[in-house]
C-alpha cells in the first residue's frame, strides 16, 4: 500500500482538463514517487537556502571594518541575524527595516516584474514562431537582432538607450524627470529600464531559445504526428510540455535579473532595493549588514521558491519523472 | 557517363563565400582582428602610458573629425532672429521686426580648431542674395562675401577657453538671423575629442583596453579548471562529484552572482584580480554542467568501450579521449564567454565605483563620467567607451564561435 500521504492535488496541474497524464496520478506508486520527489527537492531547497546564508554571512564578516569584533564573532552575529530573521540591530536609519525593505523592493520589483512581462510577452511568440516557421526570414532576422542585443552588457545597453532617447526625443529617461514628464515621457521612463532588463543578460533571448527548442522537440514526437494525422488539436500537449522548461528558464534567470537590476537602477536613477543594498555595502562607516542580510534572504528565498515551483510543475506535468522506470 | 574530377564545375564565388561562412572563417577573422587590436592596446598602454595620459590645455573638447562631431555632439543651434539694424532707423523697420526672417542658416559649424592649422567653415543660408556678416570673432578670423570663414589660430590662442563667434545672415530687405557658437582651440588633433581633464578620448579608450584581457584570462582559466575537473569527474563516475555539482549549481543559480562579486570587490579593496577569481568560481558550475553533459553522452559510445578493451586507464580515457579530443568545442565556447563576461563585469564594477579607481583609466570610469554629461549634448564621452566595450565583447564572441565552428567542421 501507499506509505506516503497523497500528494496535494493543487500542485498537479489539476486546473488543466483531465487527460491520460492526470489519470495516472491516482496510481499509488505515482503518488509515492511524487511525494518522495517533493521531499527531496524541498530538502535541497532548504540546503541551498542554508548554504547561501552561510556564504553571505562569512563574506560579510570578511568586509574590512574598524570594529573590535573578531572574524568569528562577526560571522556568528551575521548567522544569528540571517537564521532568526531578527534585524533589530540596524545602525544607519531610524526607519523600521521592513518599511524600508518594502518601499525599496516595490521599486525593484516593478522593474523586475515589468521585465518578466516584456520578456514573456515577446519571448513566447518569438519562440513559437521560430519553431513553427523555421525558414521565415522575418523570424530569423528578429532572432538575430535579439541575440545581438542580448550579448551586450546591461550597462552599455542602458547607456546607449539613454543616449538615443536624449538625442532623438530630447528626454533623458531618468526617474527624477517622472514628475515633469508628460504621459509619453512617463511611458518612456518606465519602458526603457524595463526593456534594458528584459533584453540584457539575454533573458528574452533565452526564453525564446528554450521555447523554440522545446516546441521543436515536442512537435517532432511520434505521438504528436499521430495526433495531427487524426486532426486532433495538439495545442494542449504543446502548452503542457512548454510550461516546465519556461519556468525552469525563468527560475535560472531570476538571480541574473536581480543582479541586473542593480545596474539598471544606477544607470536610470531608480533607487530600489539593489541600489540600497549596494549603498549600505559601500558607504564607509555606515555599513548596514542587517539590511544586506534581509535583502539576501528575500533574493535567495524568492529564487529558491521559483526553482522549487518549476521542479514541482515539471514533476506534476511529466509522468516519466515520477513513474518507476520500466525494467528492461 | 562517368563523372571525372574535371567535369565538376568550379564553385561560384557566392558558394565559396557561403562555405567560408559555414566554416567560421569570417567570424574567426573579425574576432582575431579585434582581439589583436585589444592586445596592441595593452602593449601601448604599458609602453606609452605617459604620452597617452598627456592632457591638453583645452578641456572637454568635442571630436575633431567632422563625422564624429556631427554624430556625437549636437548642441542646439537655433536660428535666432537678428534685429540689429545695419541701415539707419526707418519707420518701416518696426513692421520688419515683427515679420519673420526669410533667411535661415542651414549649415552647422565646426566646433574645434587646432593651433597652426587652417580652420574653414562655410555659412550657407537658404535665401537669394544673402549678405554675410561676422559680428563677433577671435583675432585673425576673416569672412568672405560668399560666407567662407577662414582662421588659423595662433599657439597663444589655444588657451583652453572657447572663442565666441557670432555670424549674421541678412536677406536683401535687411532682415536676418544670427548663429552664435563657440570654437574650442586645442594644441593637438583629438579625433574623438577629450574628456573633462583634457585627455584625448582615443588615448583613454586605448588605455582602458588594458583591463580587457588579463583579468578575463584569470576568470576564464579558473572557471575552466574547476569546471572541467568537476564536470569530467561527475560525468564519468557519477558519484559524489555529481551530488556536489548539482548542489553548487543550484546554489550559484539561486544566489545573485553580482552580489557575491560586489562583496568580493569590497573585501579585496576594489582590486580587480581577486574579484576575477571569484567570478571564475561563480562561473564554474555552468562550465561543469556543459562538460558533464558532453562526457555523459560520449561515455556510452563505442570508441570509449574500445579504449577500455585496449586496457587504457580511466584517467587517460576521460581526460585525453573524451575531454581533450571531444569536448573542445564546449571548452572554447566557455573560454570566450568567460572572457567576454569579464569585460562586462569590469566595466560594470568600474561604473559602480567598485572596480578600477578614478585616476586610472578604465572604460567603466569613462562611461560614468560621460553619463553626467549626456544632458549637455556631449555624447562622445559616454559613447566612445560604451562602443569600445561592445566591440571587445563582440570580438570575443566572434572568435569563440568561429573556433567552435572550425572544430566542429573537423569532426573533433
Amino acid at each position: 500500500m501507499n506509505a506516503f500521504p497523497p500528494f496535494p492535488s493543487f500542485l498537479t496541474l489539476s486546473f488543466l482538463p483531465p487527460s491520460a497524464t492526470s489519470q495516472r496520478l491516482t496510481h499509488p506508486t505515482c503518488n509515492a514517487r511524487m511525494t518522495k520527489g517533493f521531499v527531496y527537492r524541498l530538502g535541497l531547497a532548504l540546503l541551498v537556502f542554508i548554504g547561501a546564508g552561510v556564504l553571505v554571512s562569512v563574506a560579510l564578516a570578511l568586509v574590512p571594518e574598524a570594529s573590535s569584533a573578531s572574524f568569528l564573532e562577526r560571522t556568528a552575529d551575521n548567522l544569528r541575524i540571517f537564521f532568526t530573521f531578527d534585524y533589530a540591530g540596524r545602525r544607519t536609519e531610524n526607519f523600521p527595516l521592513m518599511a524600508v525593505l518594502l518601499n525599496r523592493s516595490l521599486i525593484s520589483f516593478t522593474l523586475i516584474g515589468g521585465a518578466l512581462v516584456v520578456a514573456l510577452g515577446l519571448g513566447i511568440p518569438t519562440g513559437l514562431c521560430a519553431a513553427l516557421r523555421p525558414n521565415n526570414r522575418l523570424v530569423q532576422g528578429w532572432l538575430a537582432f535579439l541575440h545581438t542585443f542580448s550579448a551586450m552588457p546591461i550597462l552599455v545597453l542602458g547607456i546607449l538607450l539613454i543616449l538615443a532617447a536624449t538625442r532623438l526625443l530630447g528626454l533623458p529617461p531618468y526617474r527624477s524627470f517622472l514628475e515633469t514628464a508628460g504621459p509619453g515621457g512617463v511611458l518612456l521612463i518606465y519602458l526603457l529600464p524595463i526593456c534594458t532588463l528584459a533584453v540584457g543578460d539575454s533573458l528574452l533571448a533565452d526564453i525564446a531559445r528554450t521555447l523554440r527548442l522545446e516546441a521543436t522537440r515536442i512537435l517532432d514526437q511520434p505521438y504528436i504526428r499521430a495526433a495531427r494525422a487524426r486532426h486532433v488539436n495538439v495545442r494542449y500537449h504543446l502548452v503542457r510540455g512548454l510550461i516546465p522548461p519556461t519556468l525552469a528558464t525563468l527560475a535560472g534567470k531570476l538571480s541574473y535579473l536581480i543582479g541586473g537590476s542593480v545596474v539598471v537602477e544606477y544607470v536610470f536613477g531608480w533607487q530600489g532595493l539593489a541600489y540600497q543594498v549596494l549603498d549600505s555595502l559601500t558607504t564607509d562607516g555606515l555599513k548596514d549588514y542587517p539590511f544586506i542580510l534581509a535583502a539576501t534572504t528575500l533574493f535567495v528565498g524568492l529564487s529558491v521558491l521559483l526553482h522549487l515551483t518549476s521542479e514541482l510543475v515539471s514533476l506534476a506535468s511529466d509522468p516519466r519523472l515520477r513513474t518507476p522506470p520500466v525494467p528492461a | 557517363m562517368k563523372q571525372t574530377f574535371t567535369d565538376i564545375p568550379a564553385a561560384s564565388w557566392r558558394q565559396r563565400l557561403r562555405d567560408w561562412r559555414a566554416q567560421g572563417f569570417f567570424s574567426l577573422g573579425t574576432g582575431c582582428l579585434i582581439v589583436l587590436l585589444l592586445l596592441l592596446g595593452n602593449i601601448a598602454s604599458c609602453t606609452a602610458n605617459g604620452p597617452l595620459n598627456r592632457t591638453d590645455t583645452a578641456y572637454l573638447q568635442p571630436p575633431h573629425w567632422l563625422l564624429f562631431q556631427r554624430l556625437l555632439y549636437q548642441p542646439p543651434l537655433p536660428n535666432t532672429p537678428y534685429y540689429q539694424r545695419i541701415l539707419p532707423f526707418q519707420e518701416e523697420d518696426v513692421e520688419r521686426e515683427t515679420t519673420p526672417a526669410t533667411c535661415a542658416i542651414s549649415s552647422r559649424p565646426r566646433f574645434t580648431a587646432v593651433a597652426g592649422q587652417a580652420y574653414r567653415y562655410r555659412v550657407t543660408a537658404d535665401c537669394e542674395g544673402a549678405v554675410y556678416r561676422l559680428l563677433t570673432a577671435p583675432a585673425g578670423m576673416e569672412m568672405s562675401e560668399a560666407g567662407f570663414i577662414r582662421w588659423t589660430p595662433m599657439q597663444a590662442q589655444a588657451s583652453g577657453r572657447g572663442h565666441e563667434v557670432v555670424v549674421a545672415v541678412l536677406d536683401q530687405a535687411g532682415r536676418g538671423t544670427q548663429q552664435a557658437y563657440t570654437i574650442i582651440t586645442s594644441e593637438r588633433v583629438h579625433p574623438l575629442g577629450t574628456d573633462a581633464a583634457g585627455r584625448d578620448m582615443l588615448a583613454a579608450v586605448i588605455l582602458g583596453s588594458r583591463w580587457t584581457i588579463w583579468p578575463g584570462l584569470v576568470a576564464a582559466s579558473i572557471s575552466l579548471l574547476l569546471g572541467v575537473g568537476f564536470g569530467g569527474l561527475a560525468g564519468y563516475y557519477e558519484r559524489r562529484a555529481n551530488a556536489f555539482l548539482s548542489y553548487s549549481a543550484t546554489l550559484s543559480d539561486s544566489l545573485p552572482a553580482l552580489l557575491l562579486i560586489f562583496l568580493a570587490a569590497v573585501i579585496f579593496h576594489y582590486n580587480l584580480y581577486p574579484v576575477m577569481v571569484v567570478l571564475g568560481v561563480v562561473l564554474f558550475p555552468a562550465v561543469a554542467r556543459g562538460v558533464k553533459a558532453r562526457v555523459l553522452s560520449l561515455k556510452a559510445r563505442q570508441f570509449i568501450e574500445a579504449s577500455r578493451e585496449l586496457g587504457l586507464r580511466d584517467t587517460q580515457i576521460l581526460w585525453h579521449d573524451i575531454v581533450w579530443h571531444n569536448a573542445r568545442t564546449v571548452l572554447v565556447t566557455r573560454l570566450f564567454y568567460a572572457l567576454a563576461l569579464a569585460v562586462a563585469v569590469e566595466v560594470t564594477l568600474s561604473y559602480l565605483r567598485l572596480g578600477i579607481q578614478p585616476p586610472t583609466v578604465s572604460w567603466g570610469n569613462l562611461i560614468l563620467e560621460g553619463r553626467a554629461r549626456i544632458e549637455n549634448h556631449q555624447y562622445w564621452l559616454a559613447f566612445c567607451p560604451a562602443f569600445a566595450t561592445i566591440i571587445a565583447i563582440a570580438g570575443y564572441y566572434l572568435l569563440g564561435s568561429g573556433l567552435a565552428r572550425r572544430f566542429r567542421v573537423h569532426g573533433t
